[in-house]
């Protein structure tokens, strides 16, 4: 047994080794032991621990905690009791506890009044060598006094306390008041404005606040009162910005999720902080008074900072009476870009301010004095049968008549706007005159029909024998509708009401064009575009495409004034050659205008329309010339445009201009649900999700999120642990996918610079995509099931003539069609046993499921009943689900597998979405069992796609 | 709520510095339990706006549990004692789930948790030392201690200095000691 040496020895050697320089410490060692060897082993032994040991345990333990430990941790009350005394002040009671400490009612004897006093964590207090600043920046705080700012009276430390001793307010904070639910428009505008006087006050003064939110607004019989102004900064250290954010990130971890909702990308970044911080933030508090969602808000902290940094606020969860200078300025706002956000906080006002609307206002618009900085007025709102706002605005330039008149249109009540179509079709389109607007809606049974409404009226009517159209567009005289459905060119009179058949067309709806003398454009059943009397008679082609050259069709003609010359979309494999070009009638020549992935629409007014980054921008188009010239310009409206081909939902008439506004699309709620509809998980705070799959082990789901017009990403989701791993890195769009039937790996479509691409990928984890290659000319492949036994990858692909079903072998990556026909037929899934396909088709008119079998498409049989899309089976092949046209999720009996056999259909729950009919982008899946379905509805049903009406658009400046 | 267990504490703390052992461990519960039903009422609420940062628990938690007037700095070293080991307990138990719970390598969760969060001890070096500090424990209690309280209550050494009545140096040179003695401990092993 060896020798134990004495552990007092040994500390007073080792402790006093310490004390020696480094270069004297061995021979210190070697004397202080003076033989004894058991002891000068252990003390040196120490002493080289000691050099080694490092950042070993130098950092506490506590920093291993978790914000969600923290919370657990950190739930510690009452510090201080009603009757004792801080400073000069006593304590009467605990009114409520801040990110930054607690805050007590307490009495002022001196003064004989009511204070509230916020003592600060003491890991807050400043240390010595900052107090002096502290002291500063504190005083410069209280001198801040404005009716709306919560006076800070005096700062005080008492012993371990550090307190400031601010107005006692008797109210609720905004964060309670909007758990209730949004505000009214009156409301809002009352407190927007306080709030926007307090800004502009500080911001006067050098003062930010830098935590706007609204847990720092008490809303008081007096009105909203703004808390906290630069206690942020206060409280940071030296007041750098970095320190200001540090702070923040490092030791507020449960604070930041509370703020991290309102912080600026540049703050979130760690970047220079300045007043448009706080104008950002206001943006935010305005667009959560309006919604009563926070507009950022998720979750985590760091699920809040990516949508913070990355993503658009979605505006349709903005209130559809949400009046358009408001809207304005929440874009203004909330713009990324400190650089372009708005400037002062006081020119917000102009925005906010006199929307009393009303009677009385309406004499008001021929006041020049007003209307110098007043943007616009409410001149009217809901109408019977539509319900409809009319504003106008006036341009800030001199011209005054006539003011552009905006209108938003919605469909009337009891119709819904079509289901999506698959061309990406407008479904509206303004008469020529701009007296009249046509719409495609549908009523309760979802079949579309044009709807006519003229502008200047409130009512509207049907027109019947329209059932199924599409992509309507107007005779120049304004007499007439051409329109798609069932597969042909229609026109009808509005006069009358004759329908006529014109032509047979494309399945997908490729737009058409009407001359002054009488000639249709349209997209035919080839990719070329077809001509056609608008009387009828023989159809002759119109173009060619120039496959040689990479064309791949051609869409959308638009003649120009001299009624010869047109412009139309061609997409070519070359995505620098895809865009809309010029040619004429009598020749095969054509000109490029204009580069782009969606078609440009040519405005009479000599502008040409086009989509960039969402926005709409108008550029003049000299029509002699066909070429664009000038600066372009965006509309200050966000027009809904899918980063599809040939896609902008814009019609134009004489100095009119009607679109598809906002950021237009849904958001959804992602939810576990059982049988009958009842959620048992909520998967996912609500979001723009495209698209989804639930792992064969049911473990977890494949998701599509739309992050902007230009980005979407496939994340997968650990349905137990809410874990979200992104699956896509790079930004692209399209990205649909579905799991393999291990649950291991998945295959997904994504468009990168307009080339599609399949790729397969092992998730979790970090392994590459591998790079499925079934065709390089199909122009876009969607997965849409991949086979029990793993040999197969069903993709829905444009064929020929409208969207088929490919198959894909895993084993050698080559592609077989499987059900191909002129009419579209999506969402394929494939039987257990490998022996039924099912898929949706609308070959009858509307869309339905069948089955046939896999191998020789034989034994076709029509399962749904009511319409019906994406089927899917369940995991022994049994049962068969699918979504009723009506939105119902169908469950089929399947009784026999060796012919396909079925019972009668079961009615499980109504499912909160519209029909899915594009041939990606899946609204449900269902487990293994078939007992559990992951499924995205729909939140925001029609408060998204409004149409916005911009008339009397300048002829020669666009519109402002 | 404060009044019936200010009084308890304070209680079993001079139960505790008369030598009563007992009133130490009836002391922990009492501080662990009330610590839990107020993490639980908390989490009801859901104020995500509130939190304070863990090294101020343990002060706001004595503040809470005791009665001020009634209490010298005797009872306060030893309740920061007993508040040190709850916190010890409680970070044991947290790295032990924590290891416990696979993390996936890559996402971008966790990059970006990393890029805003503190720089963390691995969870797996909380569970050393705390497995080490036993051993300590019976070489130099008071080196244990001063363990106890700088790596898992996250105090400073002035505070430790205060609470358990030495001077700030002794602490300092009672650290770096032990520090390097549960170094070498998780490292090569005792010297035998």
């Amino acid at each position: 047994m060896s020798v134990e040496p004495d552990w007092a020895r040994v500390k007073t050697v080792f402790q006093s080794a310490l004390d020696q320089p480094d270069d004297l410490r061995a021979s210190f060692v070697a004397d202080a032991c003076a033989g004894d060897g058991p002891l000068r082993a252990e003390v040196e032994s120490l002493l080289i621990a000691h050099d080694a040991a490092g950042a070993f345990a130098s950092a506490d333990a506590l920093g291993s905690l978790t914000t969600a430990s923290l919370y657990e941790l950190s739930a510690t009350d009452v510090s201080l009791v009603p009757g004792a005394r801080v400073g000069s002040y006593d304590i009467v009671g605990l009114v409520g506890s801040g990110s930054m400490g607690q805050i007590f009612r307490a009495h002022d004897p001196r003064l004989g009044r009511a204070v509230a006093l916020k003592v600060l964590s003491p890991d807050l207090v400043p240390d010595p060598a900052s107090r002096a600043r502290f002291d500063r920046e504190a005083k410069t705080i209280a001198s801040l006094n404005h009716p709306h700012i919560c006076t800070i009276f005096d700062v005080g430390h008492s012993g371990r306390f550090e307190y400031l001793v601010m107005e006692y307010l008797e109210g609720e904070t905004l964060t309670d008041i909007l758990q209730r639910g949004p505000l009214s428009l009156d409301a809002t505008r009352r407190y927007a404005t306080e709030m926007i006087d307090a800004l502009d006050t500080a911001h006067r003064s050098g003062i930010v606040h830098r935590d706007l939110k609204p847990a720092n607004v008490i809303i008081t019989d007096g009105g909203a009162k703004l808390l906290d102004f630069g206690i942020a900064k206060l409280i940071a250290g030296d007041g750098s910005v970095s320190a200001t954010t540090d702070a923040i990130y490092s030791t507020r971890q449960g604070s930041v999720i509370g703020t991290a909702g309102y912080m600026s990308p540049e703050q979130a970044r760690g970047q220079g902080v300045d007043k448009r911080a706080d104008i950002w933030a206001f943006g935010c508090v305005l667009f959560e008074m309006l919604s009563g969602r926070p507009v950022f808000a998720r979750d985590t902290v760091s699920d809040t900072l990516v949508v913070v940094l990355e993503r658009e606020p979605e505006w349709g969860l903005l209130p559809a009476t949400t009046p358009q200078s408001l809207v304005r300025l929440l874009r203004r706002c909330l713009q990324k870009d400190p650089a372009r956000r708005l400037r002062d906080i006081g020119d917000a006002r102009f925005d906010i301010e006199d929307l009393d609307g009303g009677a009385a206002e309406r004499q008001a618009v021929a006041r020049p004095s007003r209307l110098a900085r007043a943007p616009w007025w409410v001149l009217g709102a809901g109408v019977i049968g539509l319900a409809a706002m009319v504003t106008v605005i006036q341009s800030r330039s001199d011209v005054v008549p006539p003011p552009p008149l905006r209108l938003s249109v919605v469909p009337p009540e009891g119709t819904t706007w079509a289901p999506f179509d698959i061309s990406g079709a407008p479904q509206f389109a303004l008469s020529p005159d701009a007296k009249q607007i046509a719409l495609v809606v549908a009523d309760t049974t979802r079949v579309p029909r044009l709807w006519v409404r003229a502008l200047d009226s409130t009512n509207g009517r049907t027109l019947t024998g329209t059932d199924h159209a599409s992509g309507p567009f107007w005779s120049p005289d304004g007499a007439a509708i051409a329109f798609f459905a069932d597969r042909k060119l229609k026109r009808i009179l509005i006069q009358s009401g004759a329908v006529q058949d014109l032509a047979e067309a494309a399945q997908n709806t490729a737009g058409g064009s009407w001359s002054p003398d009488g000639t249709i454009l349209f997209g035919g059943p080839g990719s070329g575009l077809l001509r056609v009397s608008a009387d009828g008679g023989p159809v002759t082609p119109a173009t060619t495409v120039n496959t040689q050259g990479g064309e791949l069709s051609h869409a959308w003609p638009q003649f120009l004034p001299d009624g010869r010359r047109f412009l139309l979309y061609v997409r070519n494999r070359d995505r620098a050659a895809s865009g809309t070009y010029v040619r004429s009638i009598d020749s095969q020549d054509q000109r490029l205008v204009l580069a782009s992935s969606v078609r440009a629409v040519y405005a009479p007014t000599g502008h040409l329309l086009f989509e960039r980054a969402g926005s709409l921008m108008v550029q003049v188009f000299q029509d002699t010339a066909a070429a664009l010239t000038g600066q372009a310009m965006a509309l200050p409206d966000h027009v809904v445009a899918l980063s599809g081909p040939s896609w902008l939902p814009v019609s134009v008439g004489a100095g009119t201009i009607a679109y598809w506004n906002g950021d237009g699309r849904p958001t959804f709620d992602l939810d576990v649900v059982d049988r009958s509809g009842r959620a048992i998980q909520h998967v996912l705070p609500p979001g723009q999700y495209l698209g989804l799959d639930l792992s064969p082990d049911g473990a977890r789901a494949l998701l599509t999120e739309r992050l902007d017009s230009q980005n979407d990403a496939l994340s997968t989701i650990d349905l137990k642990t809410g874990l979200r791993e992104r699956v896509t890195l790079v930004p692209g769009i399209a990205h649909f996918g579905v799991w393999a039937p291990d649950s291991k790996q998945v295959i997904y479509s994504s468009l990168e610079g307009g080339v599609p691409r399949l790729y397969r990928k092992i998730v979790p984890g970090n392994s590459p995509e591998v790079r499925v290659v079934p065709s390089e000319r199909q122009p876009n492949m969607f997965p849409t099931d991949w086979s029990t036994d793993g040999r197969w990858v069903l993709y829905s692909a444009p064929g020929p003539m409208a969207w088929d079903v490919f198959a894909l072998r895993i084993g050698d990556s080559i592609a077989h069609p499987v059900v191909h026909s002129p009419q579209n037929q999506i969402q394929a899934r494939l039987s257990p046993n490998a022996r039924w396909i099912a898929y949706a088709s609308d070959e009858s008119g509307r869309f339905e499921v069948y089955v046939q079998s896999f191998d020789d498409a034989s034994g076709k049989t029509l399962v749904s009943t009511r319409g019906g899309s994406q089927p899917t089976w369940r995991g022994d092949g049994r049962e068969l689900f699918y979504v009723a046209a009506d939105g119902a999720m169908m469950a089929v009996p399947v009784t026999s597998e060796s012919r396909f056999e079925h019972g009668s259909e079961l009615t499980l729950f109504h499912t909160r979405s519209q029909q899915v009919l594009a041939p990606f982008a899946p609204s449900y899946a269902v487990s293994a069992d078939g007992k559990k379905f992951l499924i995205r509805s729909e939140l925001t049903m029609g408060a998204y796609r409004t149409i916005t009406v911009v008339a009397n658009v300048p002829p020669d400046r666009g519109v402002r | 709520m404060k009044g019936t267990n200010a009084g308890a504490v304070t209680l079993l703390l001079h139960a505790w510095g008369r030598g009563d052992v007992q009133a130490r461990d009836d002391l922990f519960d009492l501080v662990h339990r009330d610590l839990r039903a107020r993490a639980a009422a908390y989490l009801r609420r859901e104020r995500r706006d509130h939190t304070l940062q863990p090294t101020a628990l343990i002060h706001e938690t004595y503040l809470r549990l005791v009665d001020q007037d009634r209490v010298d700095w005797q009872n306060r070293a030893q309740f920061l004692a007993i508040a040190a080991k709850m916190m010890r307990r409680v970070l044991v138990d947290h790295a032990r789930r924590r290891n416990a719970v696979k993390r996936p390598a890559h996402t971008l969760r966790v990059a970006l948790d990393d890029q805003v969060g503190r720089v963390e001890p691995v969870a797996c070096e909380v569970l050393a030392v705390h497995a080490a500090l036993d051993e300590l424990e019976h070489i130099d209690e008071r080196q244990a201690r001063i363990v106890e309280l700088r790596y898992f209550a996250g105090m400073s050494e002035d505070e430790i200095a205060g609470a358990i009545g030495v001077s700030r140096s002794s602490v300092t040179r009672d650290w770096q000691m032990a520090r390097a003695w549960l170094f070498r401990r998780l490292t090569i092993g005792t010297v035998d």
